[in-house]
């Protein structure tokens, strides 16, 4: 069973489904409206990444409701300027994680960045950002 | 050049494909990433948005896709790979886009074909051949590169790219038993992650490129980094992987 077709499948109501799909826009070229609530776009500072979510946030707002583009491992500014100028498409909800030493850390030891340090900008950010999916939170 | 995703793979593959082409290879990329990287590592800018291989094939009535009359595998690396920069022929498999896509089926298909059709052939004999597969271990498992003499598993110092790495290897090895598997540690930065990332898949590591701010930089800008920062230090270890590779150990 393919990722989309498993989203279609599961039960939504009083549970919350993450899919972590595989890289690239395949599975969001074949998701159908209502397999998904909300489709996250993560695109970081480099050419190659910013082409791919330039094309999966196109898809995105035509097969979810709801789409928020995270902008990860931002330096300054200027990157989150790229990010933003490139994939276009104007988002409504932009979340920034900014470039996480305890994100790349956890990632070195295998760890949940959560558990390395769950007060460290970038995760605080992405804490947040699970609050605003989860409705814990509104969006900004 | 195989192993997990965002390791780097398009980087080194593109930037030893320039090296190797600089020192009087013919060097053929072959280009089975679905994802865009490779042009980019290479210099050569960003997708078209037709590859040229697609001009090789053509669709049946049942909408499979097949050599155009004439065309061959031989031909079609020959007729339909894209020059980049220092005289590199690439040959691209279709990007997914937004409708599907045609021209990543169609694209795909033919460089699967090259990739079988042109093992043997003499036209290609003394060619040097660079596969960037995308990340993962699929197309190792399903053979996308009977051409390899050497496999080059990229690992860096994490635990979930080294556990991938020894995955892939593992898969490599089963496909294609006489072929030599080399680990390339990327983005290295203490003298102990080589050691922990050995640990890790239980083998030497072949080579070692150091993290490098000046390829983060290329990347940020989209350029080849051999071009943007040819005398960085990442570059210079990539100049040694590719004269260790010619060594008789790996070939």
């Amino acid at each position: 069973m393919s990722a989309e077709q498993l989203l279609g499948e599961l039960e939504g109501e009083q549970q919350v489904v993450v899919g972590d799909l595989e890289a690239g826009v395949g599975t969001v070229v074949r998701l159908q409206p209502g397999q998904a609530d909300v489709i996250v776009v993560v695109a970081q500072p480099t050419a190659k990444s910013i082409e791919v979510a330039r094309r999966a946030f196109a898809l995105a707002v035509e097969r979810a409701p709801r789409v928020v583009l995270v902008a990860n491992r931002v330096r300054d500014e200027g990157d989150l300027e790229v990010i933003l100028a490139g994939v276009g498409g104007d988002p409504e909800e932009v979340v920034v994680v900014c470039d996480e030493p305890a994100i790349a850390l956890a990632d070195r030891d295998g760890r949940a960045a959560i558990d390395v340090d769950a007060d460290a900008p970038g995760v605080r950010a992405l804490i947040d950002l699970a609050d605003r999916l989860t409705g814990i939170a509104a969006p900004a | 050049m195989i192993g997990k995703g965002g390791l780097g793979k398009s980087v080194i593959a593109g930037t030893l494909a320039r090296i190797a082409a600089r020192e009087g290879a013919q060097v053929l990329a072959l280009d089975s990433d679905p994802l865009p990287g490779l042009r980019f590592s290479l210099g050569s800018g960003p997708e078209p948005a037709e590859p040229l291989l697609l001009q090789a094939v053509e669709q049946d009535a049942t909408g499979r896709f097949g050599w155009r009359q004439g065309v061959t595998a031989v031909s079609a690396a020959q007729r339909f790979a894209s020059t980049a920069p220092d005289g590199v022929r690439v040959l691209h498999c279709g990007k997914v886009a937004g409708d599907g896509s045609r021209a990543a089926a169609g694209a795909t298909k033919a460089v699967w074909e090259v990739a079988h059709g042109i093992v043997d052939a003499p036209e290609f004999r003394e060619w040097t051949l660079i596969g960037d597969l995308p990340a993962g271990a699929r197309q190792t498992a399903e053979d996308w590169a009977p051409y390899a003499h050497t496999y080059l598993v990229v690992v860096q110092p994490t635990v979930q790219s080294a556990l991938t790495a020894r995955r892939v290897a593992r898969l490599a090895r089963q496909q294609s038993p006489d072929a030599a598997i080399a680990f390339v540690a990327n983005r290295v930065t203490t003298k102990s992650d080589v050691p922990h990332i050995e640990s890790w898949i239980g083998e030497p590591v072949f080579a070692s490129l150091p993290v490098d701010e000046e390829l983060a930089t290329a990347e940020r800008l989209g350029v080849a980094p051999i071009d943007h920062a040819p005398d960085s230090p990442a570059i210079e270890a990539m100049r040694r992987l590719a004269a260790a590779l010619e060594a008789p150990a790996t070939r």
